[in-house]
C-alpha cells in the first residue's frame, strides 16, 4: 500500500479532473425538473439572505415604537386626569392621536411584514419567489399607492387645483388614498409624522415602499422612526401640559428625527453616499420649509390652545369715557406665551336699536395681553356706555392667519351683567342684546307701568329656535331687574307683553334672541361671518318693535 | 437558530448567494431528492445545505462555476446522506461501513474519458468522493469541514482515511500503479 502523503498528492492531482466528470454526470440546470418550493422554504431562505424579516424582528421593533410612544405620551396621561370630565372632548384631540400614533407603530411593521410576504405570493407568477426577481410586478403594484399618496399629498399641501394634475386622475387617486389612509391609521397620517405634514409622510411611505421592493433590510429606517414617534409624543404631551417652551424644542426634535429617518432609508436601499448627500440636502432644505411653514401654522397650534369652556367675566365697569373689563379665564393657562406675540385685540360693534352696522376691526384702546393665564384686563375707550357692542376678543399669534383663530364674543351692555357676559367660541350662543331707548313720554297710565308689546316676524327663518325669556329692565343705570314676559310663540311670530314699569329710561332686552340653527339655504349660518351678519341684517328686517304706550 | 447566525448582511455577499442560489437551487434539490426520496425531506437539507453555503462563502470563487457547483452538491449530498441515514435509524457503524446504504456512488462506465486516478475518484461512493472534494478540491481543514458536515473532527479524520483506503483498493483493482 501506497502511504498516505502520496495518496493526497495524487489525489490533489487529479481532482479537478475528478470533480469535472462526476459534474458530467449530473443533469444540466434546463434537464431539471422544476420545483415549486413551499412558502416555508422561501421565507426561510430571504431571511437566510438578508431578504426577509423574523417576526421576532418586528414585534422587537413594535417593543421600542410603542415604549417611545408611551414615553412621549406620558405628561398627555398627567393633563388628561384632571380633565376627566372632558374625556369626550379630549377624545377628539389627543386621543385620537395616541391611537394613531399606535396604530401607526403596529401597522407599519405589520404592512411591511405583509408586503414581505406579497412578494413571495406575487413571486409565484414569475417562480422567483424567494429571492428577487419579482420586483417588477412588485414595482407596479407597490408604487401605486405610493405615487397615488404622493400625488394627494402635493395636491393637497401646495392647494394644486385637480385639473394641474388631471381631474380623472387625481379623483381616481383620491378614492384609493381613502382606503389607503385607512390602512395606515388616519391619526398616524395626521399626527404621526410632523403632526399633518402629509407631503413628508407620504413620501416616507412611499420610500418605504421602494424598499420593500428593493427586498432589503429596513432596520436604519425603523430606528429614526421610532425617534420621530417618540417626539410626536412629547410634543402632544407638551401640548395639553400648556408647555409652549418645550413645543418648538419637540417639535425641532420631530424634524430632526425626520431627517434622521429619511437618511436611514437611504441607508437601507443602499443609496450611494452623493446621492445620500443630495437627499440629505433636501430634507434638511425641507425641514426649513416646514419650519416656516408647520411651525408658525396656526391650523395646528392656535386650536388646541382655545380653552375648551367658556370663561366668566368678573367684573365691568362701564361708565363713560374708559370702561375696564377684567377677566378671569377659569381653565388652564392657554399654550401661548407673550414671545410668541399673542394679543388680544377687541373689536367694537355698535348696534344701534335696530341694526348692527358693521364694525370694522380695531384695537380700540385694547391692550396686549402678556399672559393668558389669571386675569385679563382690557380697557375701552367706549363714548356711550349704554350703547351695546360686541366685544370680540380673538387670540392672534403673529403671522398666523386670523381665520384659523376662534372668536369669543362678549355681550356688553350693563354693570353686573355677569351672567349675561359670554365669552365662547360658537357665535351660535351669542347673546343679542337689544337696547331700546324708550320715547320719553307722559303716557304712563298704567298703574304697574307701561305695557309693551314686541312682536318679532320669524319669516325668514327655518330650523330650530330657541327663545330665551328673559327681559332686563332698567330704570337707572345702576340695577337692573327680570321683568315677567307673558310669550307667544306662533309659526311666524313671536310676541311677548311686558309691563314697563314707570319712569323707565331704558330697556334691555335679551330675548327672543335666535339660536337660529339652519337659515334657508340649510347652511349653519356660523360657518362664516357672511351668515351671521345676515342674520343680524334679517332680524332688523323682519323686526317689528310695537310699543303702544297707554 | 444558526439561521439567524447566517444571515447575510452585506450586500455582496448577498448578492453572491443570490447567484448561488438561482443557479443551483434546483440541482440541490434534485440531489437531496434523488437521495431521500422525500420533498420535504429534500427542502429541509436544501436549507441546510444554504447555511452551509454562507458560512463558506469566503472559499467560493466570486463567481458561480463548477467549483462552486461542486461544492454546493456536495454539501447537499452529504446533509441528505446524513439524513437519510437518520430516517433509517442507522448507527454510526453500520454508515461508516456503508451497510444498508444505497450506492450513490456514480457508476465508472457513465464516466467521461479521462485518466483512471479521476475517474476512480469520481466513482467512489458519495460520502467518500464528497469528503475527498471539499478537502482536496476546496481546499477546507478538517475543523471547517467537521462543521460543514456536522460531524466531529475525528469522525471526518476517520472519514478521510476511509475514503483514501477504499480509493487505494479501487486503484489496485485497477491496476494503477501510484505510488512510483
Amino acid at each position: 500500500m501506497m502511504d498516505d502523503n502520496k495518496l493526497d498528492k495524487l489525489i490533489e492531482q487529479n481532482i479537478t479532473e475528478a470533480r469535472s466528470l462526476w459534474l458530467a454526470t449530473l443533469p444540466h440546470k434546463e434537464e431539471l425538473p422544476k420545483h415549486r418550493f413551499t412558502l416555508e422554504f422561501c421565507y426561510r431562505i430571504r431571511r437566510m439572505a438578508g431578504m426577509g424579516y423574523t417576526l421576532s424582528y418586528f414585534l422587537k421593533l413594535m417593543g421600542v415604537g410603542l415604549v417611545s410612544v408611551f414615553l412621549g405620551y406620558i405628561p398627555m396621561f398627567f393633563a388628561i386626569i384632571p380633565m376627566a370630565p372632558m374625556l369626550f372632548l379630549a377624545f377628539n384631540d389627543t386621543f385620537i392621536s395616541l391611537l394613531g400614533a399606535l396604530s401607526g407603530i403596529i401597522v407599519v411593521p405589520l404592512l411591511v411584514y405583509f408586503i414581505e410576504h406579497l412578494w413571495i405570493w406575487l413571486g409565484e407568477w414569475s417562480r422567483s419567489r424567494e429571492i428577487g426577481s419579482h420586483k417588477k410586478t412588485v414595482t407596479v403594484v407597490m408604487a401605486l399607492p405610493g405615487l397615488m399618496s404622493l400625488t394627494y399629498a402635493l395636491s393637497n399641501h401646495f392647494v394644486l387645483p385637480s385639473w394641474v394634475i388631471g381631474s380623472a386622475l387625481y379623483e381616481m387617486f383620491s378614492g384609493s388614498i381613502r382606503i389607503f389612509a385607512v390602512l395606515v391609521g388616519h391619526s398616524m397620517y395626521t399626527e404621526l409624522f410632523l403632526g399633518g405634514s402629509s407631503l413628508l409622510w407620504m413620501v416616507l411611505f412611499s420610500a418605504v415602499f421602494y424598499a420593500g421592493i428593493r427586498d432589503l433590510p429596513l432596520k436604519p429606517f425603523f430606528r429614526p422612526l421610532y425617534g420621530m414617534a417618540l417626539f410626536a409624543g412629547l410634543y402632544e404631551g407638551a401640548l395639553v401640559l400648556r408647555m409652549p417652551q418645550l413645543l418648538i424644542w419637540f417639535k425641532v426634535g420631530h424634524l430632526l428625527t425626520a431627517i434622521w429617518t429619511i437618511y436611514g432609508l437611504a441607508v437601507a436601499i443602499h443609496m450611494d453616499k452623493r446621492k445620500r448627500h443630495i437627499l440629505l440636502a433636501v430634507a434638511l432644505a425641507g425641514a426649513v420649509l416646514l419650519a416656516f411653514t408647520d411651525l408658525t401654522d396656526s391650523d395646528e397650534i392656535a386650536p388646541r390652545d382655545i380653552p375648551l369652556f367658556a370663561r366668566s367675566m368678573e367684573d365691568i365697569f362701564p361708565g363713560y369715557g374708559d370702561a375696564a373689563i377684567s377677566m378671569k379665564w377659569n381653565g388652564s393657562a392657554v399654550a401661548l406665551n407673550k414671545e410668541q406675540q399673542t394679543e388680544v385685540w377687541a373689536q367694537l360693534g355698535t348696534i344701534d336699536l335696530w341694526k348692527m352696522k358693521e364694525s370694522s376691526s380695531s384695537l380700540l384702546g385694547g391692550e396686549t395681553i402678556g399672559s393668558w393665564s389669571g386675569p385679563i384686563h382690557i380697557k375701552l375707550e367706549i363714548d356711550d356706555p349704554y350703547k351695546p357692542c360686541t366685544l370680540t376678543i380673538a387670540q392672534v399669534q403673529a403671522g398666523q392667519n386670523h381665520a384659523a383663530n376662534r372668536v369669543y364674543r362678549l355681550g356688553l351692555a350693563f354693570e353686573n351683567g355677569e351672567e349675561y357676559i359670554y365669552i365662547g367660541d360658537d357665535p351660535s350662543e351669542l347673546p343679542l342684546t337689544f337696547f331700546i331707548e324708550l320715547p320719553k313720554t307722559e303716557a304712563i297710565n298704567v298703574e304697574d307701568g307701561i305695557e309693551a308689546i314686541f312682536t318679532f316676524d320669524l319669516k325668514g327663518y327655518e330650523g330650530e329656535i330657541s327663545i330665551a325669556q328673559n327681559i332686563l329692565i332698567s330704570t337707572t343705570t345702576s340695577s337692573w331687574d327680570i321683568l315677567p314676559v307673558d310669550s307667544l310663540l306662533t309659526d311666524s311670530t313671536y310676541t311677548f307683553r311686558c309691563i314697563i314699569p314707570e319712569g323707565t329710561q331704558y330697556l334691555f332686552i335679551r330675548p327672543p334672541v335666535f339660536y337660529v340653527m339652519k337659515i334657508k339655504d340649510d347652511r349653519p349660518y356660523w360657518e362664516n361671518v357672511e351668515a351671521v351678519s345676515y342674520r343680524f341684517e334679517c332680524e332688523a328686517d323682519v323686526m317689528v318693535l310695537d310699543l303702544p304706550l297707554q | 437558530m444558526l439561521a439567524f447566525l447566517s444571515v447575510i448582511e452585506s450586500p455582496e455577499d448577498s448578492l453572491r448567494f443570490e447567484a448561488i442560489y438561482r443557479n443551483y437551487r434546483d440541482l440541490m434539490y434534485y440531489t437531496a431528492r434523488n437521495i431521500l426520496g422525500d420533498d420535504k425531506d429534500a427542502e429541509d437539507v436544501v436549507h441546510d445545505a444554504f447555511v452551509a453555503v454562507i458560512d463558506c462563502l469566503d472559499r467560493l470563487p466570486m463567481e458561480v462555476g463548477p467549483k462552486t457547483r461542486a461544492f454546493v452538491v456536495t454539501v447537499t449530498e452529504s446533509r441528505a446522506i446524513d439524513l437519510y441515514r437518520r430516517r433509517k435509524k442507522m448507527t454510526t457503524v453500520e454508515f461508516e461501513e456503508g451497510i444498508g446504504l444505497p450506492d450513490f456512488s456514480c457508476p465508472i462506465e457513465q464516466l467521461a474519458e479521462g485518466n483512471a486516478i479521476s475517474k476512480a475518484i469520481a466513482a467512489l461512493p458519495a460520502q467518500y468522493r464528497d469528503v475527498l472534494l471539499l478537502r482536496f478540491d476546496m481546499d477546507l481543514p478538517v475543523r471547517r469541514l467537521a462543521v460543514l458536515l456536522d460531524k466531529k473532527e475525528d469522525t471526518v479524520y476517520k472519514l478521510i482515511d476511509r475514503a483514501r483506503k477504499r480509493l487505494a483498493e479501487e486503484l489496485e483493482k485497477e491496476g494503477v500503479l501510484y505510488d512510483g
